[in-house]
């Protein structure tokens, strides 16, 4: 066991400094998301006045706000409900857009050109100025912000998906599968399918990135998780009116914590797409 | 040359009728019962049955699209809630402020951009090649809105060398009155320098906010193409035959990659045009990012839809401008995509 361990972390040692940040990390905020909500050493709601506004201390590591709630708590658990946020968008623009992908990629046709013209017609938008539009006309909750990211996030997926099954359509395996009577949909998922998942690997985790970005900003202006729920992006927002009265750690520690959250999922991506693909990587 | 700019022109087209088709999908998504929407929150059921013939809602789904593509060309995108007025005049009186914003900011990151590709181009593993990278892993990673404010913090509160991020002027100065509503070029129309100065400093950190993120993608395109071109053989003769180093690099090289760079450009402005709308809330800034968001706060909708209309209007006809540039410096692209 003990050897296990040190192999796995002499193996992380070896890897780039890039990727072997990002796996740390990745642990890291699956923990946190796991368990942090319950090993914070304060209650992220409790409102204290006495202890309003205290700079970062050692009993308060990151200080506290405005209502005396501590920052650091605050932080922590806030990351259960950003991964989720994102990584339920992410699944969302995954599964429907890998389907829609592989329909159109497989049959051609008109589902084919339709479906690039509505994926063509979503990116030319701004995507954020599109995500505020969705999300502003679902509704202001967090439903309507894990919808909204998913519609942006979507033609990443379908395109790629769609570009490579099509290209598959007439490989030699895939004639084989025709001639032996597998039904198409089969053909697709079981032959084809498994081909892409290195690809879709890479794609899911830099979404990832973009997704916490997208949906932080939502709340940062105001959709979505609405206070006094703990999220990185509404944590911001509030404390970037105390920064004029200098008290910096308000906005700074959760903006931090977001950064690191990106930053996490987007070097992860190129380090699997490095793994995955050495040819492309520099 | 006309030929072509109308083909391009044709080509946007039908991404054009996309955008208005997925907005009117958009007005119809919203929860409840639309007429009561727009009629607001006083209204009795009488005249929210009055709202919805004037809406149309009371006919077919086509019959209703046609109209509001009617209303579209009329220039009808209905009326604030909040302040009363048309959201057409509210948007025109916003767009200056914003487009001066995403406008410099682009082209802050697009010549930063080259630049730094360019330099990390001639010497791939280099330090000009490190920081290219940096730039560009952080460029993905760090939220606007929180760089926005790191940088206030810093500049603004901290070193004092930067106004208060609080709109587009500092009150002390009078506003300019120009026909643009391009606050640089009517303080230069007027010659009013003073103003231009003050123009200048509060634009400086929102400007440098959003082009941060459009530099990485840039400077990695410019890298990567001016690596291959200077590999090619017609660089390998212009060298041989003595040409000056910099003249190889910036006439010869450049041209050719001029192309994949703009597109890269055009790409990046997607971007800058979505991150605006956080960046303006950071800063103050009137316009028409921060209009959706007063929007978006008071359930406002008939400002939301108008605000991504624009937004993907300002997309298409900006990027048809950058294609248009991209013709000019190279004849040898074909508008058939």
């Amino acid at each position: 066991m003990a050897e296990a361990a040190l192999g796995l972390i002499r193996k992380i040692g070896n890897l780039p400094l890039g990727a072997a940040f990002s796996v740390v990390m990745f642990a890291v905020l699956v923990i946190l998301a796991a368990i942090g909500p319950y090993v914070v050493p304060y209650d992220p709601l409790a409102t204290v006045p006495a202890s309003a506004m205290q700079p970062p201390s050692l009993t308060h590591w990151f200080g506290t706000d405005q209502l005396g709630r501590d920052i650091f708590s605050r932080t922590i658990t806030a990351t259960r409900i950003d991964l989720v946020t994102a990584l339920s968008a992410v699944l969302i623009s995954l599964v429907t857009g890998t389907t829609i992908g592989a329909v159109a990629g497989w049959s051609g046709r008109w589902l084919d050109a339709v479906s690039t013209r509505v994926f063509d017609t979503i990116m030319a938008f701004p995507l954020f100025a599109l995500a505020v539009g969705i999300a502003a006309a679902l509704g202001n909750s967090i439903s309507s912000v894990i919808i909204a990211t998913a519609i942006v996030n979507m033609p990443f997926f379908a395109r790629q998906v769609r570009t490579e099954v099509n290209r598959r359509r007439s490989a030699g395996y895939v004639e084989a599968a025709r001639l032996a009577r597998i039904p198409a949909p089969k053909i697709v998922a079981f032959h084809i399918m498994p081909n892409l998942v290195p690809p879709l690997m890479v794609q899911s985790s830099l979404n990832m990135g973009w997704a916490i970005l997208n949906a932080a900003g939502l709340s940062f202006i105001g959709l979505g998780i609405q206070p006094p729920d703990p999220e990185w992006g509404i944590m911001v927002a509030d404390g970037a009116a105390y920064m004029f009265s200098g008290e910096w750690w308000v906005f700074l520690f959760p903006g931090l914590m977001l950064m690191l959250a990106v930053l996490t999922f987007t070097l992860l991506g190129d380090a699997l797409r490095d793994w995955l693909d050495p040819r492309r990587a520099s | 040359m006309i030929k072509l700019f109308s083909s391009r022109l044709l080509l946007a087209l039908p991404n054009l009728l996309g955008v208005v088709i997925l907005i009117f999908i958009l007005t119809r998504m919203l929860p409840g019962d639309p007429a009561a929407y727009f009629a607001g929150p006083a209204a009795t059921q009488k005249s929210i049955e009055e709202v919805r013939k004037q809406l149309g809602l009371d006919r077919s789904l086509p019959e209703q699209f046609l109209t509001y593509v009617q209303g579209l060309f009329s220039g009808d995108l209905g009326r604030s809630l909040t302040s009363g007025q048309s959201v057409l005049d509210d948007l025109v009186s916003r767009v200056p402020a914003s487009l001066e914003l995403t406008l410099l900011a682009l082209a802050l990151a697009s010549g930063l951009g080259i630049l730094l590709g360019v330099g990390a181009s001639l010497r791939p593993g280099g330090g000009l090649d490190r920081l290219c990278s940096v730039v560009s892993i952080l460029g993905q990673a760090v939220p606007t809105f929180f760089l926005g404010l790191l940088l206030v913090f810093v500049f603004y509160y901290k070193l004092g060398w930067a106004p208060a991020p609080l709109g587009r002027l500092d009150i002390l100065y009078s506003t300019p009155d120009g026909p643009t509503g391009f606050w640089i070029v009517d303080t230069l129309v007027a010659g009013d320098l003073d103003t231009l100065s003050g123009v200048l400093r509060q634009l400086t950190l929102p400007v440098v906010t959003l082009a941060m993120f459009g530099i990485g993608p840039v400077a990695r395109m410019t890298r990567a193409s001016m690596i291959e071109v200077l590999n090619s053989d017609f660089i390998r003769t212009a060298r041989a035959a003595g040409l000056p180093p910099s003249k190889v690099l910036w006439t010869y090289a450049f041209r050719s990659i001029a192309v994949p760079v703009l597109n890269t450009v055009g790409m990046v402005l997607s971007f800058l045009l979505g991150a605006n709308v956080l960046v303006e809330k950071v800063f103050g800034w009137p316009g028409i990012g921060a209009y959706a968001i007063e929007s978006v706060l008071a359930s406002d909708f008939a400002p939301i839809q108008g605000f991504v209309l624009l937004m993907a209007f300002l997309y298409v006809a900006i990027n048809l401008a950058i294609d248009l540039i991209a013709l000019s410096l190279d004849p040898r692209v074909k508008f058939d995509g």
